[in-house]
């Protein structure tokens, strides 16, 4: 593999600013790494290659002063498919976005171009990030670069594995529910959902708008730092944005002194090697300094219920807007409600008309306050379960997965066994809270991860620890990649 | 709770997605299986207050009512499946009389 590819983030800003590698080798490197893996590995769902090496020229003439302005001056990235751009196609892993260019760019994909990044293509992820496993993606699915017979994880499948593959030096994905930890724990890299408001949503194809919300996925820490520092920030665009500046970017690892949540106990069904990683990541934390303290998180099985009510409920509704009319693939129909029917029969695939169904259920008369309504109860108890926590602790280590990645098509025919991926996700997204996977190596050939938590706008903090648990982790090796994929 | 095909048809037509009778059966299963784990809610939740009230909607803010530059027209319509002088053409919905 070629020394570029194995170059940081951080690493290969200093080295195209001082001229020693120039924007247009660093994205020739990792697009001829596309080319070669792509196929078989099917992480990318288009590639961006004209207008990527076009702006690396372009790049490669600025001048130092105007280079040194650019915090992500050259960096190659990856744009999971559910984020608009003005150019490409934008599908969202569904058929009836199917050929769809949108007419504008999402603020995130704004914001990292304007500091100088370079979109190498969009990713692949589940139809409309509604997956644990990428393998509902209508494109087919991608595979994990540590062992191709087993799922990179969901949603952000593509973006994660785009990373850890090194076929992306960076990407974004979108977190609903577990979609940016959860396969960046599948793929062994650094995946961030920040607290919710803190990164833009506009251009961000909606899924379960009081839950979604955009993040980096990336090799180390520091550069989930850096990224986030050019994608966060308040956005007019985007109702629910917050006011607040980005957050800072320093260099801190040490956790002396930190009180650090560590789970009192587990469900059933952890896997024995997930326990073992985070009881030995903690006290290697302890040995570091940090205080260990005890804690219960807000039930995790109800919390997944509630999730599995109030996400199916918000994208029953925001789904609506695929009609055939606007946008979009259209079958034709006598009269109206016939062409909306046909449409959406033809253009959505099982999971999303699962989940519609699901929710459409969920908000119907009758049910409403059974379903619903308890569900918007149990994520109040929830949020207010962690502020109590919270006053005790500083941040809580705890599994990103109560699992490891498991192999294709296992979990297709039973919906709740692929949603139980999420277990210990799902309640940051209910309680707007941030939430940082980072890897800690390779058990038995696969990655493995922890997940660190903490209030609204921790993301600083969680920083910190993630790169104490860096430092004690070992290092993380690059996947060898093989051309013929599973074969 | 176990959903009836009825139930799972009046669902679909309230939704707006057709299905074919293998869909349908597949749909029977899978909510009633999924509804199943949604027990853990628990009737203490019934009556308590949602979140939605409170911690959610007070991040949401309304932006300055002041004219702002949209999508040129033309590119949006450009995007529509089914287009005829600057308007969507869908399916006549009125009847001559």
């Amino acid at each position: 593999m070629s020394g570029l590819l194995d170059l940081t983030l951080t690493e290969a800003v200093r080295a195209t600013r001082s001229g020693s590698v120039s924007t247009s080798e660093l994205v020739s490197a990792y697009l001829s790494r596309i080319g070669r893996f792509n196929g078989p590995y099917h992480i990318l769902l288009e590639v961006l290659e004209e207008s990527a090496t076009q702006r690396a020229h372009e790049l490669d003439a600025l001048s130092a002063s105007e280079r040194d302005r650019l915090p992500l001056y050259g960096v190659p990235v990856a744009v999971k498919d559910n984020l608009v751009m003005d150019r490409g196609s934008t599908t969202a892993g569904s058929r009836i976005l199917e050929g769809y260019r949108a007419p504008y760019n999402a603020t995130v994909v704004e914001r990292l171009e304007r500091a100088g990044a370079i979109v190498l293509g969009k990713t692949n992820l589940d139809e409309f990030a509604m997956g644990s496993s990428t393998e509902h993606s209508a494109y087919g699915p991608t595979l994990n670069p540590w062992d191709p017979t087993r799922v990179p994880g969901g949603s952000s499948g593509g973006s994660a594995a785009a990373v850890a593959g090194r076929l992306s030096l960076a990407a974004l994905g979108s977190d609903t529910g577990g979609s940016i930890r959860q396969p960046a724990a599948y793929c062994g890299v650094v995946g961030l959902l920040p607290t919710y408001g803190r990164v833009s949503r506009y251009g961000l194809i909606a899924f379960a708008s009081s839950l979604d919300q955009v993040g980096p996925i990336t090799r180390t820490v520091d550069d989930a730092a850096v990224l986030l520092r050019v994608m966060a920030g308040f956005d007019p665009r985007d109702q629910t944005s917050l006011r607040e500046p980005p957050p800072d970017v320093s260099d801190e690892a040490s956790v002396r002194g930190l009180r650090l949540g560590i789970l009192s106990s587990y469900p059933e069904g952890v896997d024995p090697v997930v326990r073992a990683t985070l009881d030995h990541m903690t006290r290697a934390l302890a040995d570091a300094g940090a205080r260990l303290v005890s804690v219960d998180l807000p039930d995790p099985t109800r919390a997944l219920a509630a999730y599995y009510v109030i996400a199916p409920a918000e994208a029953s509704s925001n789904l609506s807007r695929y009609d055939g009319v606007r946008y979009g693939k259209r079958k034709e129909a006598e009269g109206l409600y016939a062409l909306y029917d046909e449409t959406r029969a033809a253009g959505f695939g099982p999971e999303v008309k699962n989940r519609i169904m699901l929710g459409t259920f969920a908000l119907s008369a009758g049910y409403y306050d059974a379903y619903y309504g308890r569900a918007t109860a149990v994520r109040k108890a929830i949020a207010d379960g962690y502020d109590r926590i919270f006053e005790r602790v500083d941040a809580i280590v705890c599994p990103t997965t109560p699992d490891r990645p498991f192999p294709l098509g296992e979990r297709l025919s039973d919906p709740w066994r692929m949603y139980l991926s999420d277990l210990y996700t799902v309640s940051l997204n209910l309680a707007g809270l941030p939430g940082l996977s980072v890897p800690v190596g390779l058990q038995e050939g696969l990655p493995t991860a922890v997940q660190v938590v903490g209030p609204r706008l921790s993301e600083p903090l969680l920083f910190r620890i993630g790169r104490a648990i860096e430092r004690a982790a070992a290092p993380m090796p690059a996947p060898d990649l093989k051309e013929g994929g599973a074969a | 709770m176990r959903l009836s095909h009825e139930d799972v048809e009046h669902v679909a037509a309230l939704a707006r997605v057709r299905l074919t009778p293998q869909e349908r059966e597949r749909m029977v299963e899978v909510l009633s299986s999924v509804l199943g784990h949604m027990e853990v809610l628990g009737d203490e939740m019934a009556g308590e207050r949602p979140l939605s009230t409170d911690r959610i909607n007070v991040l949401a803010r309304l932006r300055e009512d002041r004219p702002c530059p949209i999508q040129d027209s033309g590119r949006l319509l450009a995007l529509g499946p089914n287009t005829r002088a600057g308007q969507f053409v869908v399916p006549r919905i009125v009847q001559d009389i």
